[in-house]
């Protein structure tokens, strides 16, 4: 479904197109035909995508799965960050960064449509404060400012955590 | 890799003096002196260089990526002392006071080259300092939708950010970003110099006709900024392709393209008219439907966005710059703006001029939005298309005042330009993790100085060299403004064309629900010769994404790799418009 709504829109882009293209004067009935297929695409997109979101759960297990796996990390990190060394605190954050905040960071934006424009700035408005407050730490880190790492860290940890919360409250 | 630390801070107060106290911990530097004035000193040269440059060689380059490296040698490699987060404030006041060239050498210098226009250039300058703050302040409630939440791209800003991590990333990947930096310098200023062709047409050999452009530009920076683009630059692509593959010679086919009489290269003249008078329009339109769409569909985020600004408002370390600083600039700066408006044009009274001045700071916010989102999701900004539709709109709604026009248009173009930096700004500033109030700040408090430098250099080469055709200094993007000004006058103004592409942009961004519009309409807008590089920088991404350690690899070797190109072609256009500074 999801293929034959983008050979619509496709479809419909072009014919408005030539359509607006032409020189004097626009063919209008053309743009109109490229309009309602282009509104017919948009249908078939809208359509598909809701059952695609029917039967993510998956997808949707996955994130949480994987926002979990960062909370529980950046545990970890706080517990020990006062006795390990500031280059140990920035490696770790980095596989972090790349690892499992680099998925939800990626799965972010699908969440759009599945939450409502207000209710995912509220979740992942806190995930990325928090995900903004780890790059800090890392920064703070390989500056050799220990406080402001540990700081940084610490809040960092404490806005993912709510963003975790929040989204565990709407599953 | 071995750090210098800081000590930590004390747990709890000391119950009678020490005898021998701990040092002090010094907080950590962010927005200090030091990088305000680099930043500043950096942003005016580039200023003053680039304005001239621009009025020789036709374009500017970004100043972000050169003062991020002059700012690890300096605050660092000099001073002892530079922070990551210090360095991006000093990035970002580089280019706050250095973006703005680009907006002043595309209108300001066209009024020098019409006759009988009466202007007044310090008006020109005060609605320039106005438009960028109002580029400042209109877009900064817009952050937490776009780098927040949709996360988009921007890929420039990932470039810098890659040069501000540098001193604490792994060697391998500094590695990559020196040597792709490199590559890209070498070819940049190879091709700048015309020592390499700056495109290759395949067309040709291929049998292509001239209205059907297969021609490859050699930017490693349009490959890098697609790779860093990903799958959201692929649609750049397919609207190039749709545009100049299937619709011109579609339209060629069935007659719909003028041919005047007597012309020799047919081929050619076809070319010029599908995408000058054809495609570009309904691309502009585009942008504006498909940046409208996007805004009502944004809605409830903008909105949360506000609550958010509201809410930081009452807490003193909030994210964000308190609201109230929005509200009092956004109607001191729209003040400024009327004054200038009312005194450099007094003939057409005070009505017309709060019109005028109403109209320009709509245009400012809607067109701010749209060349952020494009910045952000392709790295280009359609700033002169813009530009032109407000000097179109003045020239209505002031009675056909030329002067008037073009100052709001140096506004705007000043405004959008400040609007898609902060943005990039903000997106390198989430990756280091700077406070966005802070870059915030920086950059209102320096963002009146850029288009000073640049009015004052403007009218200081009029004054002793002159410009415009005939001249060492073409200035051909104003001689290109004074040619639409004139078209505009003569009736030619494609109305029904934006018209038609703002109902496409619409449709396309309402049915998907994302910036599909604004893509679309970015693909048809730029030449074929980016898009084509560019296309193959974003499929190369997503083919690598698609391997099994295709993840991995981009994070440790693509992204530095495509950040390098950028910062070295836009070493290489730098270090070339010196050149070409010292020759004139």
């Amino acid at each position: 479904m999801r293929l034959r709504a983008n050979v619509l829109l496709s479809l419909g882009t072009i014919l408005a197109t030539l359509g607006g293209a032409r020189l004097p004067e626009v063919e209008w009935r053309l743009v109109a035909i490229g309009c309602l297929v282009l509104v017919a695409g948009g249908w078939m997109y809208r359509a598909a995508g809701r059952r695609e979101r029917e039967n993510a759960s998956g997808a949707d297990l996955d994130l949480l799965a994987s926002l979990r796996r960062v909370v529980e990390e950046l545990d970890a990190l706080n517990e020990q960050a006062p006795s390990i060394d500031l280059a140990a605190i920035a490696e770790r954050l980095e596989a972090l960064d790349t690892g499992a905040m680099g998925q939800v960071g990626e799965a972010i934006p699908r969440q759009i449509a599945v939450l409502g424009g207000a209710r995912f700035a509220e979740i992942f408005g806190a995930y990325s404060a928090g995900e903004r407050l780890v790059h800090r730490a890392w920064s703070a880190a390989i500056d050799g400012h220990r406080p402001e790492a540990l700081h940084a860290l610490a809040e960092g940890s404490q806005r993912i955590r709510e963003s975790l919360t929040l989204l565990e409250g709407t599953r | 890799m071995s750090v210098n630390e800081a000590p930590a801070r004390a747990e709890a107060p000391p119950a009678r003096p020490a005898v021998d106290p701990a040092p002090p911990v010094p907080p950590y530097r962010e927005i200090t002196v030091a990088a305000m004035v680099l930043g500043i000193v950096v942003g005016t040269v580039l200023t003053a260089s680039m304005t001239y440059a621009g009025l020789v060689i036709g374009f500017v380059v970004p100043a972000s990526a050169i003062a991020a490296i002059l700012g690890w040698g300096l605050l660092r490699g000099v001073l002892r002392r530079g922070s990551v987060v210090e360095n991006n404030i000093n990035q970002t006041v580089a280019s706050a006071v250095n973006n703005t060239a680009a907006g002043v050498i595309f209108t300001f210098p066209a009024l020098f080259l019409m006759d009988g226009v009466s202007f007044s250039p310090w008006a020109i300058g005060l609605a320039s300092v106005a438009g960028a703050f109002l580029g400042t302040l209109f877009i900064i409630p817009l952050r937490k939708q776009m780098v927040d939440l949709e996360r988009l791209r921007f890929p420039s800003g990932i470039a810098v950010a890659e040069i501000l991590r540098s001193p604490g990333a792994s060697s391998a990947k500094s590695m990559y970003l020196i040597g792709a930096s490199v590559v890209a310098f070498v070819v940049g200023m190879a091709t700048n110099a015309g020592l390499v062709p700056a495109e290759v047409d395949l067309g040709k050999p291929l049998g292509f006709p001239a209205y059907m452009p297969n021609v490859w530009a050699i930017s490693l920076l349009s490959v890098g900024a697609g790779f860093l683009s990903g799958r959201a630059g692929l649609t750049v692509l397919a609207g190039g392709l749709l545009a100049n593959w299937v619709l011109a010679p579609l339209v060629v086919q069935l007659g719909w393209v003028p041919i005047p009489e007597g012309a020799e290269d047919v081929e050619s003249v076809l070319a010029g008219t599908i995408f000058l008078e054809m495609i570009r329009p309904l691309g502009i339109g585009l942008l504006i439907g498909g940046a409208v769409a996007g805004v009502a569909l944004a809605a409830p985020m903008i909105r949360a966005a506000f609550a958010a600004l509201e809410t930081g408002a009452a807490r003193k370390d909030g994210d964000e710059l308190p609201i109230g600083w929005m509200y009092g600039g956004t109607l001191g700066a729209l003040a400024l703006l009327f004054a200038a408006t009312y005194l450099g044009a007094p003939e057409i009274g005070f009505l017309r001029a709060t019109v005028t001045a109403v109209i320009g700071t709509v245009w400012m916010w809607l067109a701010g939005v749209i060349v952020a989102q494009c910045t952000g999701m392709t790295d280009w900004s359609p700033v002169s298309g813009l530009a032109l539709l407000a000097v179109t709109v003045v020239l209505v709604v002031s009675g056909g005042s030329v002067g008037l026009a073009v100052m709001i248009g140096a506004a705007v173009c000043v405004a959008i330009s400040q609007g898609a930096d902060m943005m990039t700004d903000l997106k390198t500033g989430h990756l280091v993790g700077s406070l966005p109030r802070r870059q915030q700040g920086a950059q209102l408090v320096v963002s009146w100085i850029g288009p000073i430098v640049s009015v004052l250099t403007v009218y200081l080469i009029w004054e002793t060299m002159g410009f415009g055709p005939g001249t060492n200094i073409p200035a051909t993007q104003a001689v290109a403004l004074q040619q639409m000004i004139e078209a505009i006058q003569g009736g030619n103004v494609p109305t029904t064309k934006y018209a038609v592409g703002a109902l496409v942009g619409a449709l396309l961004t309402f049915a998907t629900g994302g910036g599909l519009g604004v893509l679309v309409g970015l693909s048809m807008y730029l030449p074929v010769n980016y898009v084509l590089p560019y296309g193959l920088g974003c499929a190369l991404a997503i083919w690598v994404a698609g391997r099994p350690t295709g993840k991995q690899w981009i994070a440790n070797v693509g992204i530095p790799v495509a950040a390098g190109f950028l910062v070295g072609d836009s070493l290489a256009g730098v270090i070339f418009s010196f050149v070409e500074l010292l020759k004139g």
